[in-house]
């Protein structure tokens, strides 16, 4: 019984089960703490406390929350399309956790010496990136259905702007992506790690496509500023007006397991996945070379590169750790920044990051031409296009948010 | 409607005019600073906030607008003489009385019912500067709770009843009004 | 027509009126309180003292006199100048109120006049904010002068619009001012209370708190009430009034000025007369039985089921054997509504003018020994030359609806006649419209319904017609309906509604409109205007003029 366990631990398909169990397990608690977090930021930014009077400093709140949420009474309004109704909240979950499958956590790892090299990831699949894009997407049809199925108008028009939102910022996105694919040359997230690795992390050599991704994921994820599809003032509570109990709570699991995702996706593509720092490769040999900080270096060298499975697991650390970050960032801008009017959303994802996107992936082309796709050129050319940006956005003469100029006269004013 | 508008009556108000820095959004890195400050700041919290109710706030009895109270005379009579002027005054509409004509000789009228919803109630103290016998006022008690709304309508006993839990911390301002 | 000067400007006026009367017309706020276009002129107030140009006595040149006159005392003459707008007029106002105010109580606050009295107005437009009085204030207790009226003396101006009213209108002449000066107050005789049909009216006239009505007293401060204009349905005089209302709830009806109808005033009979429209039996809901059971149809649906009823009567037994009993208490545009309902089910249906209750003769005022009398022995001059009458048919319209039904034409009978046609079993079907306060509904009715197949009832209490009706619809009171009524010289006076139908009722003109085939909201204007196609005397109603604050 036991070998036959230890036969399929050691086999990749085991490996991949077990990252599965932690990774979904893993998700599912970090969405109810990322809650509690959220209101915990929301909370200091404001000099709050935040929630803390169930446990230790509020740490039980999402018990309780799940509770209360659990026990509250599940409404279903007449006249709803019950069926969808029913599955918006659940497509909602699923799609949010499908992106962590191709996460690679924790780089390559071996039980023993001299065993199978395995992948500490779910899995590891050829189209990689496109499967990321791909999954992504179907986020928008959990709230499109939700506001659909509501039979709701407020519901509805959530909906609607969530899918024009979508949409709309699947464009850049797709570019950014696309400059990322180019630079290292692939498509699998490990690969795109190891290229990191070898070289620079992407979010320093491409800053501006780092920062281009991540404002399209925040607004993928229906994040503030871009949550206009739960906008209260003018939609009530948006595409989950009609949603109450556990509905409404797999909504709100579904954008925390969503930001985990994206955010994971994130430290694979710009900030270097497992890399606890960047140029480690290079620092450690460096710093092996000076006596006192030999065992820093080695450290890590060893972090970084060694496949025994402690090695692993402070990789898939450092993994987890990066996300966290990216996830306090998301909460950060949330509560820095007000909500984006429904035009200057759609004028910024036109305007500005749809252009600004195309000329990162044609200089991103032409270093791949040039050859040297991870130079410090990409830094020079993010520079100067940010530059160029600028000069071109004050040149045009037009403020980029406020007045619609083009509306007609009022009658009667002259 | 029906007014003819003339070119002076409109302001024309232009935006300002942005920056380059200001077209490429970077003054959202000024507020992310002002957030972080205040996130990584754990002593301003603690001077700020106030853990009810293990803490309560020290109250100015004389100006804090909470519960209401109907005051009593010297002979312990309700001293409202029922004008009215409260409920009139009321701009949440959360003041019903009924006057009839007061069973003691030295006095003209009085509420036979005055009812006050304290959850309508926006404890805006209109009614006590209407009060022309100083009869209504605002105490400094303000944690009231009650399991249903009806139980939030305050009838008369009960805002008598609030003056004699009140009136050792708030005494009346004018004690020998009683009405007509 | 004179034209007169006044502060400059010149208006023109009626011949024979006083310039009080004159300004108050032309939109000047002259204050008075002694002064009643319907009373007396006696200028005891001294409020509306006036400027007046006169001939100075040696140069025979017109200038300013330098003694007031009183304005309510001197009558218009063409080209006469006056002003209320000097220094001098206001100081005296403004004297004459802190005269008023010596020995005022100042108790606003319990004093139901508040917001609607001349004291409060005028002390706030002339008067001093402070009393110079330093001796304590002459009190004087509340009497009991009659079982509707408080007299709360130390708030009395001693204007005596009270007296004179109840001498000259009444002819009764109970009050009275007793002692003199300082100590002058009102009073009535020992051992004759003030009771006269007409008393309420000393209430309306008294510019101050004084006269305060029983009824009303404490009930509500007058600036919560809204005031619609309404019609009186006591009786066939048609009293023009306002129906003082607040949360759906009548406190307290007003005579407005209509002259050549009621002038000023109404009698108590209309005044205290609205108590019934919140009389808990009121019959609220709709029914119609069905075998034994009793059915509470929606609103939506009483008009199909009623006229498929009737069409079904009219299909088996004929249209002759439908009948409809219109009461004299129905609006106008009700009852031409029903008529027209009834007689589109089958045209030779019969219409019946409902009974118009009839108590005692006409009550004529003012009821002096000489003023001739009109052989009663009561005192009262003959009706046509009263000053009021209160009229002894105690319903609002028998006219207009009896001018309803003659103009329809066909086959109709008087009450009496149809009680006795049913009673032999003429008729299969009935609609009985009621509508009156008082219990109208007498054994040979209830009898001779018997014998009806199909009775709906119509009314507004309960009565012992209700266990025999096959429907019962609600009515609704004067004062929940709009429409008008045509009083005994065949006025239209039209009325609007003041409150709401109680819970589960539907206004009697909405429904009957529904059941007339029309579609939408009932206005009693439109259906006013349909009328008036074939009846001309409907295209003209009479309406009492608005009149300004202060000026009666």
């Amino acid at each position: 019984m036991i070998d036959w366990l230890k036969e399929i631990l050691a086999s990749q398909f085991g490996l991949s089960m077990l990252v599965m169990l932690l990774a979904v397990g893993g998700v599912m608690g970090a969405a109810a703490w990322l809650i509690l977090f959220e209101r915990k930021v929301a909370a200091w930014t404001q000099d709050r406390y935040g929630p803390n009077r169930v446990g230790p400093r509020g740490l039980f709140q999402p018990i309780a929350d799940g509770l209360k949420l659990f026990l509250k009474e599940d409404i279903i309004p007449g006249k709803v399309d019950r069926a969808l109704f029913i599955f918006a909240p659940c497509i909602a979950l699923i799609i949010g956790m499908l992106g962590v499958a191709i996460v690679p956590f924790g780089g390559v790892m071996r039980w023993s010496d001299g065993g199978p090299l395995l992948k500490v990831q779910v899995a590891s699949i050829d189209i990689g990136l496109l499967y990321v894009v791909a999954v992504g997407s179907l986020g928008v049809y959990s709230v499109v259905l939700g506001g659909w199925a509501s039979n709701n108008k407020y519901a509805t028009y959530g909906g609607m702007r969530a899918a024009a939102q979508m949409l709309s910022y699947e464009v850049p996105l797709g570019l950014c992506l696309l400059v990322c694919i180019l630079s290292t040359g692939q498509l699998r997230l490990e690969g795109m790690v190891e290229r990191q690795i070898q070289s620079c992390w992407l979010g320093i050599l491409q800053p501006l496509v780092f920062v281009l991704f991540f404002t399209t994921a925040l607004a993928e994820a229906n994040r503030a500023p871009f949550d206009l599809a739960e906008c209260e003032q003018e939609l009530v509570g948006g595409f989950h007006t009609e949603y109450s109990a556990m509905k409404w709570a797999l909504f709100f699991f579904g954008e925390y397991a969503h930001m985990v995702s994206t955010s994971a996706v994130m430290v694979a593509l710009f900030l270097g996945g497992w890399e606890p720092i960047p140029f480690s490769l290079k620092i450690g040999g460096w710093l092996e070379s000076v006596s006192p900080l030999a065992w820093l270096g080695a450290m890590l060298k060893w972090i970084t590169l060694d496949p025994s499975p402690w090695a692993a697991l402070v990789r898939g650390g450092v993994y987890v750790g990066k996300v966290g970050c990216l996830i306090f960032c998301y909460m950060w801008v949330r509560w820095t920044l007000p909500r984006f009017r429904f035009d200057q959303l759609m004028r910024l994802a036109w305007k500005a990051m749809v252009p600004t996107g195309m000329a990162l992936a044609v200089w991103a082309g032409f270093l791949v031409y040039w050859g040297r796709p991870m130079s410090a050129w990409a830094l020079a050319g993010n520079g100067i296009l940010l530059l160029l940006c600028g000069m071109i956005s004050v040149a045009s003469g037009r403020p980029t948010t406020g007045r619609q100029d083009s509306l007609p006269k009022v009658e009667g004013v002259s | 409607m029906g007014r003819n508008w003339k070119e002076t009556d409109v302001l024309v108000v232009d935006q300002p005019e942005l920056n380059m820095a200001e077209r490429l959004y970077l003054p959202i890195l000024d507020g992310l600073r002002v957030t972080l400050k205040h996130v990584v700041s754990p002593g301003r919290r603690k001077r700020m906030v106030v853990q009810y109710p293990e803490q309560q706030r020290v109250l100015r009895t004389e100006t804090y607008r909470g519960v209401h109270r109907l005051n009593r005379d010297e002979q312990g009579r309700v001293a409202c003489t029922g004008c009215f002027m409260c409920e009139t005054a009321c701009p949440a509409h959360c003041i019903h009385i009924e006057a009839g004509e007061a069973p003691w000789p030295d006095r003209e009228k009085y509420p036979i019912k005055f009812e006050i919803d304290e959850l309508r109630c926006i404890y805006c103290g209109m009614c006590e500067e209407a009060c022309p016998v100083d009869a209504i006022e605002l105490t400094p008690e303000y944690d009231m709770v009650g399991r249903s709304r009806s139980e939030m309508v305050f009838d008369k006993e009960k805002l008598l009843a609030v003056f004699d839990a009140t009136k050792n911390v708030k005494p009346r301002k004018n004690p020998a009004i009683t009405g007509y | 027509m004179p034209r007169i000067i006044i502060d400059g400007q010149t208006i023109e006026c009626r011949e024979r009126v006083p310039v009080l009367q004159a300004a108050l017309e032309a939109g000047w706020d002259v204050p008075h309180y002694c002064y009643h276009p319907g009373l007396s002129i006696v200028a005891s107030c001294r409020l509306c003292l006036m400027e007046m140009k006169m001939p100075d006595p040696k140069t025979k040149e017109l200038a300013w006199s330098p003694k007031l006159v009183p304005s309510c005392q001197t009558p218009v003459r063409d080209g006469m100048e006056v002003r209320f707008d000097s220094p001098l007029v206001r100081e005296n106002r403004s004297h004459c109120m802190e005269y008023y105010l010596l020995n005022h109580p100042l108790d606003c606050p319990v004093c139901d006049q508040a917001g609607e009295c001349y004291l409060q107005d005028y002390s706030y437009n002339f008067g001093n904010a402070t009393s110079r009085m330093v001796d304590p204030k002459t009190k004087n207790p509340k009497k009991d002068v009659g079982s509707k009226t408080w007299l709360y003396q130390d708030r009395c101006v001693m204007c005596t619009r009270c007296v004179r009213f109840c001498a000259e209108v009444a002819g009764t002449a109970e009050l009275c001012v007793t002692n003199r000066g300082n100590r002058a107050e009102i009073d009535v005789f020992p051992g004759i209370p003030l009771e006269n049909p007409l008393q309420g009216n000393v209430v309306d006239i008294c510019p101050v708190g004084a006269l305060l009505d029983k009824d009303f007293l404490m009930r509500q401060r007058v600036w919560m009430l809204r005031s619609t204009d309404s019609v009186c349905p006591g009786c066939s005089t048609g009293c023009a009034i306002g129906v003082d209302h607040n949360e759906g709830r009548i406190w307290r009806l007003k005579p407005r000025f209509n002259p050549g109808v009621n002038d000023w005033w109404m009698c108590d009979e209309g005044r205290f007369g609205w108590k019934y429209v919140h009389d808990p039996r009121r019959i609220t809901r709709a029914m119609i039985r069905r075998g034994a059971d009793e059915e509470r149809p929606d609103w939506q649906e009483i008009p199909d089921v009623l006229r498929f009823r009737f069409r079904a009567i009219e299909q088996q037994q004929g249209g002759k054997t439908i009948a409809a009993v219109l009461s004299p208490f129905m609006a106008c545009e009700e009852a031409w509504l029903l008529a027209k309902f009834i007689r589109g089910i089958a045209s030779e249906a019969t219409l019946v003018v409902g009974p118009a209750p009839v108590v005692g003769g006409d009550q004529c005022f003012p009821r002096t020994h000489s003023s001739g009398g009109n052989g009663n022995g009561d005192g009262a001059p003959p009706a046509d030359k009263a000053r009021f009458v209160i009229r002894a048919e105690k319903c609002p319209n028998r006219r207009g609806v009896e001018r309803i039904v003659e103009r329809m034409g066909g086959a109709r009978l008087s009450f009496a006649e149809f009680i006795d046609a049913a009673g032999k079993g003429q008729f299969a079907a009935a609609w009985i419209s009621g509508g009156s306060p008082t219990p109208w509904v007498e054994k040979p009715l209830v009898q001779a319904m018997g014998k009806v197949g199909f009775v709906l009832l119509h009314d507004i209490l309960p009565s012992d017609l209700l266990p025999l009706a096959g429907a019962v619809l609600p009515a609704c009171a004067w004062a929940e309906r709009e429409g008008s009524f045509m009083n005994h010289t065949g006025l239209v006076q039209p009325f609007e509604a003041a409150l709401p139908p109680p819970e589960g009722a539907q206004r009697d003109g909405q429904y009957l409109y529904a059941l007339s085939g029309q579609v939408g909201l009932y206005r009693a204007e439109t259906v006013r205007a349909m009328m008036a196609q074939e009846m001309p005397e409907f295209a003209q109603v009479h309406e009492a003029p608005a009149a300004a604050e202060h000026a009666h």
